[in-house]
């Protein structure tokens, strides 16, 4: 409990908590929160300012940016969490079976770890929908392709971590199967630390599907995306700079405050990291 | 000791700033026109493809030149043709040097044409190149050109911006061009000097020039992939310059914000081109013509004109524009009518349902449309179609691919619907309609699903070595009016070329091809 309880008091971790669950409270009720349908497009207002009908003005198409805003809340954010549940539980599987079994088994895997992660992510996943063709179901079997191996190999040393524990040590003594040991012992220990990886990233994740939907290669129209959204106000960048400011704060703030609630959990597991900095 | 050295660095970086910023401004003198592009001019060998084609014809020039009235002489003086319509005879210009020294006279053109004919395959979406029968030298400055058939667009297809332009001998490899040259000595008013590949190159004014010489010294050509760089560029003074065609350089929302804020004179050429989508009648759903038909009256074009394209261009009722030759047909236009679309899908056998797509067989409508997405304005119209689209129930999928994808996906025809840019003239509409006939082309492809896809073929072969010329006009009207009647095209505008440039620069003006630009004839206006 002692965990929670310092996460409750940073102050700060608990601002971000807030605001990520107003987000993707806010992307839940898009439907009766925007005051237009993000997909209607409407040329006789295009590129408007803001006004009461357009709070924050239109697009290119004449179609409501703020409306595509919360739209976009929840394809990026879904996406995103997708993308992370799915590399969570591959990393999971894969590594917990190479931490318990270690051997032949483990370094088969953490060979085929290597080859994976000897390639930067972004040039196996532009790879990919290069094959695949752009989409939303390929970029998120891209980056979980990108991302397996590298969640394999912490999850793998994670479960070492605790499989050198005494009472792990006892359990297997008494005559426990490694299925029920890894379910028992080993997992109610690791969910942590797994978590705070699961933060830490998901912030890149949606940079990432951002700046692939930026690039056209992502997401596809009309689905309203803020990567998407970003890249079509940069092409009026020059006569509308203004445009680029809603989507770009969005993913601003909201990959921000998944970092920084990331740290926060960081630090409140982290026992030796705490020492060293309180 | 450790804050001095940082108010040091901080200084140092500053002065780094300092020395960045555009030095060179104040040196442009007026001698040398900057021109901003998105692509690199490449390998411009004339009798090949992979150049930039503005370029090109920079430094290559061709026997005769389309002009907006007629075929006019350039590096021939003047032409006869015999009565049966198959032998030209070409009085060459004396006058006239490549840039290497080379004389260019009958024995010249006689090498590039050979050049030429030694690649034949590569240039047969050109009816002219198969039907050379020979070409001979006369005499020095005579030259003779023998087809197989009389071609009517002869004139016209020599006046091209490639393949038939000249290139100096000297230059070729084994006595050819096919496989790459030695150098690029043309006989145009522009050398060029410097090239360095994706970054710049420069063109210097030939003062040997047999025709009237170029304005300015130097043209410096930029590249710059992103249209906001370009703009970014103008705005600095960098660049002179934007120029181009279908949203290849800038797109139309600046290019409307430029045209108010009147710091920079925009201008458009004549309509030029047809803009239009594809529809593929090789595949399942389009292959229906009554599909096809509702999706031609499903789509807004007014609102595309006026709103996407913010009124620069105008509405296209036919695929190719009533002033292009033999295409004034009075073909029935058909006007936004949503009504008739859906009543058209509805005969098809497609019924609305609650969710307010269309099934027929437990089957959606569902359509897929691909764009470049290089292209500003690719997207942006896609987007509006599908928005067209949903409103009678057929959801459109569309996707932005890469350039090269989007060509070979072209070839394949694997699409439903795709873009199509007619080349506009001088190549509308016998270039045009004879790249129907090549299955390299999405044309061909979206073609293949019609009934009389061969009698379309056979048609257009004849028609070019027609020499009645009622007849090719009758010939003309039954293969426009047959793509009219089986709705292959939705036709959507005519576009312009579109240049952007500082008022100190005069005589910007356009050429008949949308793929040329007159940098000879611009200057800079003393101040």
């Amino acid at each position: 409990m002692g965990t929670l309880n310092k996460l409750i008091q940073n102050r700060f971790a608990m601002i971000c908590i807030i605001f990520l669950v107003t987000v993707v409270l806010t992307g839940f009720f898009a439907p009766w929160l925007a005051p237009h349908n993000p997909v209607d497009v409407n040329v006789k207002e295009k590129l408007a300012g803001i006004s009461t009908t357009y709070p924050m003005g239109t697009d290119q198409l004449g179609r409501c940016i703020l409306s595509r805003l919360l739209y976009g809340i929840r394809t990026t954010v879904l996406i995103a969490f997708i993308t992370m549940a799915a590399t969570i539980i591959i990393g999971t599987l894969i590594g917990g079976i190479a931490g318990l079994f270690r051997g032949k088994i483990d370094e088969i895997i953490m060979r085929i770890c290597d080859i994976f992660m000897s390639f930067p992510s972004e040039v196996m996943i532009l790879a990919i929908i290069g094959m695949m063709g752009p989409g939303i179901t390929n970029i998120i079997i891209a980056s979980i392709i990108a991302k397996w191996a590298w969640y394999t190999r912490m999850i793998r040393s994670i479960v070492i971590k605790y499989t050198d524990k005494n009472y792990i040590q006892f359990a297997r003594v008494s005559g426990f199967s490694r299925w029920h040991i890894f379910r028992k012992h080993i997992m109610p220990n690791a969910t942590g630390e797994i978590a705070v990886l699961a933060t830490l990233d998901i912030g890149s994740v949606i940079l990432m599907i951002s700046a692939l939907s930026f690039l056209g290669l992502g997401v596809q129209a009309p689905t309203p995306e803020w990567g998407m959204m970003l890249s079509e106000a940069k092409n009026v960048m020059i006569i509308h700079p203004g445009l680029m400011l809603p989507p770009g704060i969005a993913i601003l703030f909201v990959v921000a405050a998944f970092n920084f609630l990331g740290d926060s959990l960081q630090d409140a597991y982290n026992v030796k990291h705490r020492k060293r900095w309180r | 000791m450790r804050k001095f050295s940082i108010v040091l660095l901080a200084i140092l970086f500053c002065l780094l700033l300092v020395s960045c910023s555009n030095q060179d401004n104040a040196e442009i003198a007026k001698e040398e026109i900057v021109y901003a592009s998105s692509k690199d001019i490449r390998d411009i060998n004339p009798h090949l493809y992979s150049g930039e084609m503005a370029a090109q014809n920079m430094v290559f020039e061709s026997l005769v030149i389309n002009t907006e009235d007629e075929v006019e002489p350039w590096l021939a003086e003047s032409w006869e043709i015999s009565d049966d319509g198959m032998e030209y005879i070409f009085h060459l210009r004396e006058d006239v040097t490549f840039t290497d020294g080379e004389k260019f006279n009958a024995e010249a053109v006689k090498q590039n044409m050979d050049a030429i004919l030694d690649n034949e395959e590569r240039h047969a979406w050109l009816d002219l190149v198969n039907l050379i029968e020979e070409n001979i030298v006369v005499d020095e400055y005579t030259y003779k050109l023998v087809l197989k058939h009389p071609y009517y667009p002869t004139l016209t297809e020599l006046g091209l911006t490639r393949p038939f332009r000249f290139l100096s001998p000297n230059d070729f490899v084994d006595a050819t061009t096919r496989d790459g040259v030695d150098g690029y000595s043309g006989t145009g008013p522009w050398i060029l000097t410097e090239h360095n590949e994706n970054q710049e190159a420069v063109f210097t004014a030939n003062v040997e020039y047999w025709g009237e010489q170029p304005e300015v010294d130097n043209v410096r050509w930029k590249v710059m992939p992103d249209h906001q760089t370009i703009l970014l560029a103008l705005e600095k003074g960098e660049i002179d310059l934007i120029f181009g065609s279908d949203g290849d350089m800038i797109d139309l929302d600046s290019f409307s914000a430029l045209e108010e804020q009147g710091k920079y004179i925009t201008e458009m050429s004549e309509p030029i081109a047809s803009r239009a989508i594809l529809l593929n009648s090789n595949r399942p759903i389009t292959k229906n013509v009554d599909v096809r038909e509702a999706l031609q009256y499903a789509i807004d074009k007014q609102s595309i004109a006026d709103g996407v394209l913010n009124g620069t261009e105008s509405v296209a009722p036919t695929l190719l524009s009533s002033t292009a030759p033999y295409s004034d047909l009075g073909l029935e236009a058909r006007e936004y009518n949503p009504d008739k679309a859906s009543e058209l899908l509805d005969e098809a056998g497609w019924k609305l349902d609650d969710s307010g797509y269309r099934y027929k067989d437990e089957e959606k409508l569902e359509l897929s449309l691909y764009y470049n997405s290089d292209n500003a304005q690719e997207k942006t119209i896609s987007e509006y179609i599908q928005h067209d689209l949903r409103e009678i129930g057929v959801d459109l999928h569309i996707t932005g691919e890469q350039k090269q994808a989007f060509l070979d996906r072209q070839k394949s025809g694997e699409f439903d619907l795709q873009y199509s840019l007619s080349w506009g003239t001088p190549y509308d509409p016998q270039s045009y309609l004879s790249s129907w006939r090549i299955p390299a082309h999405g044309d061909y492809q979206a073609q293949i699903g019609l009934d009389r896809k061969v009698w379309l073929d056979e048609t257009i072969t004849d028609l070019m070595i027609e020499n009645d010329e009622a007849e090719r006009e009758a010939m003309y009207d039954e293969v426009l009016s047959y793509i009219h009647d089986e709705s292959v095209y939705i036709p959507l505008v005519y576009s312009r070329t579109k240049a952007v440039h500082r008022p100190e620069l005069q005589g910007v003006t356009f050429n008949v091809s949308q793929y040329e630009i007159p940098f000879e004839k611009m200057y800079f206006e003393a101040e």
